[in-house]
Order: C-alpha cells, then structure tokens, then sequence
C-alpha cells in the first residue's frame, strides 16, 4: 500500500479510530450491555411462558439490536469535531466519502458486528426455534450495516450539537422502518413457513444501495455543518 | 352509534389546524416587531442618559 | 431552462420574493376559502351519506385531501432543499423550513381524522393499517426535519442540514411505503380487510374531494408565502427593507 494513496487513508482512518475505541474499551461494550439488559427484561416483563416467548423472540431481539446500534452513533463525529481532526479530513486530498466509508465500516465492526455475533445466545434465551436462527443471524449480517450507514448519515448532520442524542433517535428511527420491517419480517416468514427470499433480496439490495450511497450522502452531510 | 361527534370533532380538529396555520406567521412578525421595537426603545434611552 | 433559472433566481432577492408574496398571498387565501366554501357546502349539505359508511363518510373530505397533501409538501420540501442545496437560494432554504410545520400539520390532521373516522367505522381508534403506519412514519420524518432545523443555532446552516435529511427521507419515502405494505400483507392474518367493497366514487362525493383538494393546495400556497416572508424579515430585520415592512417606510433608523 503506497503511502498517501486513497487506501492507505482508508486503513489510516480506521486504525485510528480502532485504536481510540480500544483506549476507551469499557465505553465500546455499552451496545452489548444494553442489549443484554432489555434481553433480560423481556421475559421479566411478559412472563416466562416458552411459546410466547418464542413467537415473539425473532421481532424483539431486531428492536433491541437496533436500539443498541444507536447507543455509540451519537460519538461518532463528536469527538473528531472537537479535537479538530474533522477539519483536517474535510481539508484533506483525500476523499472525504472514503474517510467517511472508513468510520462507517468501523462502527459497525464494533457495534453491529458484536450484537449479531452475541444473537444465538439471546435467540436461545428467548427460545426462538431453531430453524429461524439462521435466518434471524443472516437477516441482521445484512440489516446492521445500514443501520450504521443511515446513523452515521445522521450523526454527521447532528455533529455538531451539544445534545443529539434523542433527535439522532428521532432522524434515525423513521429512516430504518424498512430494514427493521424485512428483517423481522424475514424472522416471521420462516417460522410461518413461508418463503424468505424477498425479504433477504429486498436487505441485500438494501445494503449494496446503501455501502454505494451511504459515504457520499455522509461526506456531503459533513460538509455541510462545516461550512 | 351516532356518528355525528366523530364528525364534528374532525372537522373542528382540522378547523384548529387552519386557525393555528393561519395565525403563526403573523404572530411570529408580531412579535419580532415588539422585541426590535423595545430594543430601539432600549438603544434610545440610553444614548439620551 | 436558463431563462427559468434567472427567473427564479430573480425570487433569490428578500426584497423582491417579499414584494411579489404580499401580492399573491390575498388571492391564494381567497380561493382556499371559495374553493373550500363550495367543496363543504357540496359535501356536508348537499351530498347523501354513504351507503355503506353512512355519515361518517363525511369525514373524508378533509381527511383524504388533508392525506394527499401531507405528501404533496414532503415532496415540496424536498424539491426546495434541493434547490436550497444546490443553488444556495436563501428563499428556497426559508421556504423548505417554512413547508415542514404546514406539511406535519396536514399529517396530523390526517392521522386524527383517520382514527376519528375509525372509531365508529371500524369500532376502534387505531389500525395498525399500512396506510396509517406510513402516515405515521412520515409524521416522525416531518419532527426530524423540524428538529433538525430548531436544534441547530445558524439558521441557514440549520436549513441545510434539514433540506439534506428532507431530500435522505424523500429517497426513502416509497420503500417505506413499500416495507409497510409488504409487512401488512405479511400479517394479513389478524387484520381486517379495510377497503373491501368500496371500489368506486359516486361523483356526489368526487366533486366536493376536487374542490378540498384544490382549497388544501391553495391553503398551503398561502401559508407558505406567508411563512416564509415572516421568516424573511426575521433573518434580514437589521436591513432597511425589512425594517420598512416592520414599522413602516418613515421611521428613522435606531
């Protein structure tokens, strides 16, 4: 990778932000705890009864895995904006929508990717048949990154706010109605018995809109607070 | 059942959003006058002290 | 297409837009009223009651205009922010913002007339109907615009960021749409088949829909002149024109 090349920006984003998220390493379990937490709530709020439980598994763990993913969105241009290293990436040669590609892969390799990887055992807690699990785990592999996609679109229009946490959710949650519809979806046509290919179709396509647009809509959203 | 309050309160409900539509803009100028008046007043006063 | 952009670009003056929507403004209110007038008058006294629905029927003359135009100004919304995004127009930024509360306004009422209509229709307040839940998304996407906008200090950088988020929602308005009726018909099984047997408009009930759908439009064309000429004269108050509209031409400058 030759120094100075749009690549080696990339990865430099990315170790970056890798290496500040390992220093504050309490911080980045927070998704993980909440789930947990409203996982556990669940049955303490409904009930233990196993089949109801299981009827609802697929739908709840979706609304949590989502909640969860907008936990760390709030940070994820605040703190380059306060210590100044967003103006040298909207100043820099490189492109801003790859830097911005860079922070997106990043949060989601450390929130989505642990909530789904953390799934079969809230599925099993919660009962969810096991023919559905893998539909569950691939529907979220496929529904988690637009998630941080259409966040981190709305995290740069909020950078820089004081207090963006409650309208982040606000933007945020009308915008991913269709992936959390499909995905839940997906769960309930596999236990319904029906099939599950257009739902899986409708997030892939879902995913690959997003990874091409999503960085650019980010780039032209940071340029704008900044301006 | 009698439908007539149903109605009633639909049409007053959208009766409200007009009102409320209406008025708005005007009370927004009308306020921005009274607040860029008392700051002249303000302004006013205390050249002539 | 040049001749049209100098044209609009002519709007771009605060001065000019004020001028122009002072003298539009009366006319737009004065057709919303007689289209309004006539469109009720033809409904509610003149118009039978629905076979099927009986009088509730009635309450679609607001409710369906009021449903179409909460997407009309989405759609406005967006295409001004667009304009505000590209061209940088301030007028286009202050009528993209201007829109948002009419737009929510008419999505609320169409969401309260709705559930009125449902509760003697259906025998509840709340369906969790496709076209109810899209409503009620656009809802929230209208408070995220207006919120976008209130939260962030400078107004013009306020609007931008909204139009963009605006332009985002407007992208993803019909798979919403889409996702809920996918997601109805999924759960088809424990929902009622709301529309059945109701496929065709007696014209005693088409021409008074007409008429509301032209009064809600003029409606929305006055109140988003006058909005944004309000907020025109708020964002310029310190220039001389402004302060002219404010307290009149003969008042000395503080």
């Amino acid at each position: 990778m030759r120094k100075g090349s749009v690549l080696s920006a990339f990865f430099g984003v990315m170790r970056r932000d890798a290496l500040s998220l390992w220093r504050r390493r309490a911080d980045a379990l927070n998704p993980i705890w909440f789930a947990a937490i409203v996982i556990t709530l669940f049955p303490l709020a409904l009930g233990p009864e196993a089949a109801k439980l299981a009827r609802i598994a697929g739908g709840v763990i979706w609304v949590i895995v989502l909640l969860a993913s907008l936990l760390s969105l709030d940070a994820l241009f605040r703190a380059d904006l306060e210590e100044g290293s967003l103006d040298l990436m909207l100043t820099s040669a490189q492109p801003l929508a790859v830097l911005a590609a860079a922070k997106i892969l990043l949060h989601w390799l450390a929130t989505g990717l642990p909530l789904v990887a953390i799934t079969p055992i809230a599925a099993t807690a919660l009962g969810l048949s096991p023919k559905a699990l893998p539909v569950l785990l691939t529907s979220l592999a496929l529904g988690t990154p637009i998630i941080s996609v259409i966040g981190a679109c709305a995290a740069a229009l909020t950078a820089g706010l004081r207090r963006a946490g409650m309208l982040l959710s606000l933007i945020v949650l009308p915008l991913v109605v269709p992936v959390l519809i499909f995905g839940a979806g997906a769960v309930e046509a596999s236990l319904t018995g029906t099939s599950t290919t257009q739902p899986m179709l409708l997030l892939a396509a879902g995913l690959v809109a997003s990874i091409a647009l999503g960085p650019l809509v980010c780039a032209a959203a940071l340029r704008l607070g900044n301006h | 059942m009698n439908h007539t309050p149903f109605i009633v309160a639909s049409y007053a409900v959208f009766a409200a959003f007009l009102i409320w539509d209406f008025v708005s803009p005007r009370l927004a100028l009308r306020r921005l006058k009274h607040e860029l008046g008392a700051r002249a007043a303000r302004v006013e006063r205390r050249k002539n002290r | 297409m040049n001749a049209f952009l100098t044209w609009l670009t002519s709007f771009g003056s605060p001065e000019k837009f004020h001028r122009v929507a002072l003298r539009f403004e009366p006319w737009l209110l004065g057709l919303a009223v007689a289209t309004g007038v006539v469109g009720l008058y033809l409904g509610l006294v003149k118009g039978p009651a629905d076979y099927l629905q009986g009088e509730s029927a009635r309450i679609m003359y607001i409710h369906i205009p009021a449903a179409w135009m909460s997407l009309f100004i989405y759609g406005f919304m967006a295409f001004a922010g667009f304009c505000a995004l590209v061209w940088r127009f301030k007028v286009a930024e202050l009528m993209a913002m201007a829109a948002a509360p009419i737009g929510a306004g008419f999505t609320a009422v169409t969401l309260i007339t709705g559930s009125l209509w449902g509760r003697p229709t259906w025998g509840t307040y709340w369906v969790w109907d496709a076209r109810l839940t899209s409503e009620l998304v656009l809802l929230f996407l209208y408070f995220g615009v207006i919120g976008l906008y209130n939260a962030i200090e400078d107004p013009r950088k306020g609007a931008r960021a909204a139009s963009l988020l605006a332009l985002i929602g407007l992208v993803n308005l019909p798979i919403i749409h889409f996702s809920v009726n996918w997601w109805n018909t999924l759960h088809q099984g424990n929902s009622i088949n709301l529309f059945a047997g109701k496929s065709s408009i007696h014209p005693s009930m088409l021409w008074p829909l007409i008429l509301m759908a032209f009064a809600t439009k003029f409606w929305f064309g006055a109140s988003l002149l006058a909005r944004t000429r309000a907020a025109l004269v708020e964002f310029e108050s310190g220039k001389e024109w402004a302060q002219a509209v404010l307290f009149g031409p003969r008042r000395p400058q503080a």
